[in-house]
């Protein structure tokens, strides 16, 4: 049985807005094993790049309504500002989303660097703090090699020149590394990543996927890929969580998931993807859902093609269809969904009879409705 | 495979010959001056476009793919003259892009369009959808308000946007949405010619594939001839007929899409292939074996002397800095710009 790194349940996150309420996350659960990379699979506006940012503690404006988030058997949701401060960086690490602008344009990258590796875990300083190592500088020359060290790592050709460099002076693949080395420098246990790579060209991106690929091997460090792109989650990663307006809606190990998708939107997703030997789908039609104003049960159901009224009316907790592949649909009959329903009925929230007292029609009736979706 | 060492004007002038081309673009520079120093005087310039020839059969795709930086956006520009080339033709329908004056290329804009990459900024935002739509046909004198109002609504259909949308704002509308004004307004007036500049890059996949689908049946429909700017080479086996592989302001790769996708002829093309991510077993098949290229794209005012590719070049050799390869033809004008196919260099003929 592998070790659970981080796990989180039942994450419920809203923003106020101007228009009311937004729901964004609805209930997302999903697991991570210690040594396992993961994906966050969706496209724009679904939720993940929240998802993990309430993992990271940096969503001020969000409020947190239910849920834990247990990082190596602790609710992190449940820890002192100072507590989180202390892990970020050091346990928890992140790639943030765009090389161009995650990098402070006034600092060199060794300025960057060695302030990681100085600071780490130090929430406020105090003018004296500074003013102390302004005048000591006692072991900068231990923080610098360190911090080539890792330019190195990340294969950089001239650690040294970059090192001393601005942003500016840097392409993009080379800020792009940049980043991995100051989200490795303090050896963190868990890595977020997120789009590494969506910014850089195609040959670039390869080749620093790649990269990653092999440091967090070394490191065995678990991580998190956020991507809206199947075909690098399908490269990065062994297991695929496909997200859709706030919701997990099926997870799979990465093999599988490309096997035999089954909730329809990762199908509509996966047909959209052109190919190079099957041509390309008709996409899905209309657009994510207004979350401020969301559909009561399934979110994807005015999308799917497959809808039948049940969808708009009961949500679509999430089944095991085989011992590691859960889908969120109607479609798909399961008896394991027992957890989650238990969670709602907690909650309050009407999401009708169980599965497991439907009587024994339960046993043929979704079959049916299973192939029915399959064959069309 | 024959080997001929012919140049691309050649070439061109071979294809020339053939009357079905709509798109002819003969040895196309545009060239931006560099500035330095507080005096900014000229220090160089930045060969974004640097002699390119092509052709586009009526009604046909031509798609045009490169890296960030490789010129590709520029060429479709000034293929348009929305920047006025340094040198060079661009003949659309037999008509000199070129040599029109001002007061020609105004007239003749209808018949050429383009629809912009990033569908937010492209659109203003103070203008309702009806009014973005109307522009081109106002500034052409098409009928009367009603008659105009027709139109839009039947580009409307065309592009599956509700009639009633005609009163929204840009702001109103998702990306995929905004891009359907985008092209509605490209095609109002019937063009022959419409550069495409990565209009799906900005958009998500179920959404581009929608678009896809909207473009494709456009063209079916109406003729219409697509340069299909893009970095997204998958996206190109699917939607053009001919592809060209644009590095540092040169083509170095023309072919059939059929034939560039299962033998690129060119590294370069050879590698961006294998950097593709797939999502199935055949796709896996399909692409080359993965391989690494070095550093990135060079700065494009310090191009490398002879090929500029060699700089990142797995095969490079000696002379390949001395002087630029010409196109060497292979099969049923598919070109390559690489010393590999030319019998006095080539010894590994498995590269």
């Amino acid at each position: 049985m592998p070790e659970t790194l981080l796990e989180v349940r039942n994450l419920h996150v809203q923003f106020d807005t101007y228009d009311g309420v937004a729901e964004v996350i609805n209930g997302v659960d999903f697991k991570l094993n210690r040594g396992e990379t993961a994906a966050l699979v969706g496209e724009t506006g679904c939720g993940k790049s929240v998802t993990v940012k309430s993992i990271m503690g940096l969503l001020p404006g969000a409020d947190i309504t239910a849920g834990e988030i247990i990082y190596k058997g602790q609710d992190l949701l449940e820890l002192s500002d100072a507590e989180r401060h202390a892990r970020r960086g050091q346990e928890i690490s992140m790639i943030m989303q765009d090389p161009m602008t995650s990098l402070n344009p006034v600092l060199t990258v060794g300025e960057q660097m060695t302030d990681v590796l100085k600071w780490q875990g130090e929430r406020r300083l105090s003018i004296t703090d500074w003013i102390q190592d302004k005048v000591s500088r006692k072991s900068d020359a231990d923080y610098r090699e360190r911090a080539i060290e890792m330019l190195a790592d990340v294969e950089i050709s001239a650690p040294e020149r970059v090192f001393s460099s601005y942003p500016v002076e840097l392409s993009g693949g080379m800020r792009q590394r940049v980043l991995i080395a100051i989200a490795l420098l303090s050896e963190p246990n868990f890595l977020i990543a997120d789009e590494p790579g969506t910014a850089l060209d195609v040959t670039t991106e390869a080749k620093v996927l790649d990269l990653l690929d092999e440091l967090v091997e070394d490191r065995n460090t678990s991580v998190l890929y956020i991507t809206h792109d199947l075909g690098v989650a399908r490269e990065v990663s062994e297991f695929i969580n496909v997200m859709y307006a706030g919701e997990i809606v099926e997870q799979a190990p990465t093999a599988e998931l490309f096997d035999n998708p089954e909730h329809p939107y990762t199908r509509g997703l996966l047909e959209s993807i052109p190919t190079l030997s099957s041509g390309i789908g008709g996409g899905i039609e209309g657009h994510l859902p207004d979350y401020t104003d969301p559909p009561a049960a399934c979110r994807f159901a005015d999308r799917c093609p497959y809808a039948e009224p049940k969808c708009s009316e009961v949500v679509p907790y999430p089944r095991k269809t085989s011992d590691d592949h859960t889908v969120s649909c109607h479609l798909f009959d399961g008896e394991n969904a027992y957890d989650r329903h238990q969670a709602l009925v907690r909650e309050n929230v009407n999401i009708g009879s169980p599965p497991w007292q439907g009587g024994s029609e339960d046993e043929t009736e979704p079959d049916v409705v299973a192939d029915g979706g399959n064959s069309k | 495979m024959s080997l001929t060492d012919s140049t691309s004007e050649e070439i061109t002038q071979e294809v020339h010959e053939k009357s079905d081309q709509m798109v002819q673009v003969e040895g196309l520079k545009k060239h931006f001056p560099t500035y330095k120093g507080l005096l900014r005087k000229r220090a160089g310039e930045v060969r974004a476009v640097d002699g390119v020839s092509l052709t586009i059969g009526e009604g046909q795709t031509f798609g045009l793919v490169g890296e960030s930086g490789s010129g590709k956006t520029t060429m479709g520009r000034t293929m348009l003259r929305l920047t006025e080339p340094t040198a060079g033709s661009v003949k659309i329908d037999g008509q000199d892009v070129v040599d029109l004056s001002e007061g020609e290329l105004k007239q003749f804009r209808q018949n050429m369009q383009i629809v912009h990459q990033d569908p937010t900024s492209s659109l203003n935002p103070r203008h309702r959808v009806k009014t973005i739509i109307e522009a081109p046909l106002k500034i052409h004198n098409y009928g009367n308000a009603k008659e105009r109002i027709n139109r839009i609504e039947e580009l409307l259909d065309m592009v599956d946007l509700p009639r009633e949308y005609m009163y929204r704002y840009p702001g109103q509308l998702s990306g995929g949405q905004k891009q359907r004004v985008g092209i509605a307004r490209a095609v109002a007036l019937n063009p022959k010619f419409v550069v495409l500049d990565e209009p799906t890059s900005a958009l998500d996949v179920s959404v581009q594939a929608r678009i896809v689908d909207i473009l494709q049946r456009i063209q079916k429909e109406y003729g219409i001839t697509y340069l299909f700017i893009t970095h997204d080479l998958s996206l190109l086996r699917n939607v053009a007929d001919r592809i060209g592989v644009m590095y540092l302001g040169r083509l170095v790769e023309v072919g059939d899409v059929q034939s560039v996708f299962s033998r690129p002829e060119h590294p370069y093309s050879r590698a961006l292939l294998s950097a593709i991510s797939t999502v199935n077993k055949a796709d896996e098949q399909a692409k080359p074996e993965q391989q690494k290229l070095d550093g990135e794209i060079p700065d494009p005012r310090e191009k490398p002397s002879g090929c500029a590719f060699r700089s990142r070049c797995p095969h490079a050799f000696d002379a390949c800095s001395d002087e630029e390869p010409s196109m060497y033809e292979m099969d049923d004008g598919h070109v390559a710009r690489c010393y590999l196919h030319d019998d006095r260099y080539r010894e590994d003929p498995d590269w």
